[in-house]
């Protein structure tokens, strides 16, 4: 499976920004916790998407690769700037209609962004601890560690999953 | 919190149409332009070792220490030069560190080795002045991905090692510990909320990391011959009993 020789058309651009912004702004949200930045998270994941997506299989393996280039520039972003490790409460309250929304955003956008991610995948995308971890490229022992992580420290009723 | 809750929350959330616009604009203006200015790539930088240095000195921080002149301050590590990608041979060890520690190619549950290095160790006291400096040896293990760190480190300080759990194995008392890790970099300052959280006993705080990171650490330690030794995990995969284990596997090659 190679790079796509051709590139994607206007339509075709203006159709994954229609399809897929609004989960990439959800992902990068999580991870990064502000608007401004969680945009340019999408808008360079789109450009990355444009220069050097693969064939791909399927729409779900377009979806995987989307949230891997996603998640990834969101962990670059974070490393490259300390001043990006913060969270806008201000846009937390703008984004979330419901209290119970905003509450439950402010408990995740507390945990370390790796937990973060781990729970994202898992309770909002629905992967698997095995799919997390090829996609994030770590053992399934260490994304199940990670998701335990940030079960606990958000104390997640395990009952009702 | 349930866990429905954090689907509903997080899927709440969309992109505004003017952000869809702005963004559909940029990516129509690559396309055709051709031109794309990439932000390059912060290289990611292995600070595994160093960070596992900086945590393993720190553990037995939580537990009072004594040196002759007063309570410690704190417990530095840093990489020096000397690395390598096979196993030390015993006339390297003597020479770079004064003594020769345990150490496997491998362990019985598939944990490899990957490389090691030699690092500069100092104990301070509050005021930052050196009681002890030593070298140790530090060695990488990894499987699927998931990674161990082995120190073996010898030093005249005195220090009362007691962790969460203990076993006896081969005559050795061997101890375990786990805790939630900050490691943040040399001269970093504590927030008000760091100081609440290391307070609270939360949080444990470490030195030596280029960026602050929160880790779940775990480790089992022992001392043998003189030598004390840390098996440590940052976010690892493996239990109590296997960390355990692994050090058993050492304990009973120096018997």
């Amino acid at each position: 499976m190679g790079v796509q020789t051709e590139r994607p058309s206007s339509k075709e651009i203006e159709a994954a920004v229609k399809d897929w912004g609004d989960m990439l702004f959800r992902l990068s949200f999580t991870m990064l916790g502000n608007q401004a930045d969680a945009e340019d998270a999408v808008s360079e994941t789109i450009i990355k998407y444009i220069e050097k997506a693969p064939a791909f299989a399927d729409k779900e393996h377009r979806k995987a690769w989307l949230i891997k280039v996603a998640s990834n520039k969101c962990r670059d972003m974070l490393r490259a700037d300390r001043r990006r490790r913060w969270v806008s409460l201000e846009d937390v309250t703008e984004l979330c209609r419901q209290e119970r929304d905003m509450d439950v955003m402010y408990e995740l956008l507390n945990l370390p962004p790796k937990y973060r991610l781990a729970v994202y995948l898992h309770y909002v995308a629905g992967y698997k601890t095995a799919e997390m971890a090829g996609m994030l490229g770590i053992s399934p022992a260490a994304a199940r560690k990670r998701l335990e992580y940030g079960r606990k420290m958000l104390k997640i009723s395990m009952g009702k999953e | 919190m349930e866990a429905y809750e954090i689907k509903n929350a997080v899927e709440s959330i969309k992109l505004s149409e003017e952000a869809k616009k702005r963004i559909l604009d940029a990516s129509l203006a690559c396309a055709a332009n051709n031109e794309q200015e990439e932000n390059p790539r912060r290289k990611r930088i292995n600070l595994r070792r160093t960070v596992a240095a900086a945590i393993a000195a720190v553990m037995l921080l939580s537990i009072t220490a004594y040196a002759a002149n007063g309570e410690m301050g704190s417990w530095n590590a840093k990489e020096t030069g000397g690395k390598f990608r096979e196993l030390p041979t015993a006339e390297y060890c003597l020479s770079e560190l004064g003594y020769v520690p345990l150490m496997t190619e491998s362990f019985e549950n598939g944990y490899r080795f990957t490389g090691g290095g030699i690092d500069d160790k100092s104990f301070t006291d509050k005021s930052g002045g050196v009681i002890e400096e030593y070298r140790s040896l530090s060695l990488d293990y990894e499987k699927d991905g998931d990674r161990l760190s082995l120190s073996a480190d010898k030093f005249h300080t005195a220090l009362d090692m007691s962790g969460d759990k203990s076993r006896v194995i081969g005559g050795v008392k061997v101890m375990y510990d786990s805790y939630v890790n900050k490691v943040v970099p040399v001269g970093y300052e504590l927030t008000a909320e760091d100081i609440a959280a290391r307070d609270s006993g939360e949080l444990v705080f470490s030195y030596g990391a280029e960026y602050p990171e929160i880790v779940h650490v775990q480790s089992v330690f022992w001392e043998m011959d003189g030598i004390k030794y840390f098996m440590t995990q940052l976010d690892g995969a493996l239990t109590e009993k296997e960390l355990f284990t692994m050090a058993g596997e050492l304990i009973g090659q120096g018997a």
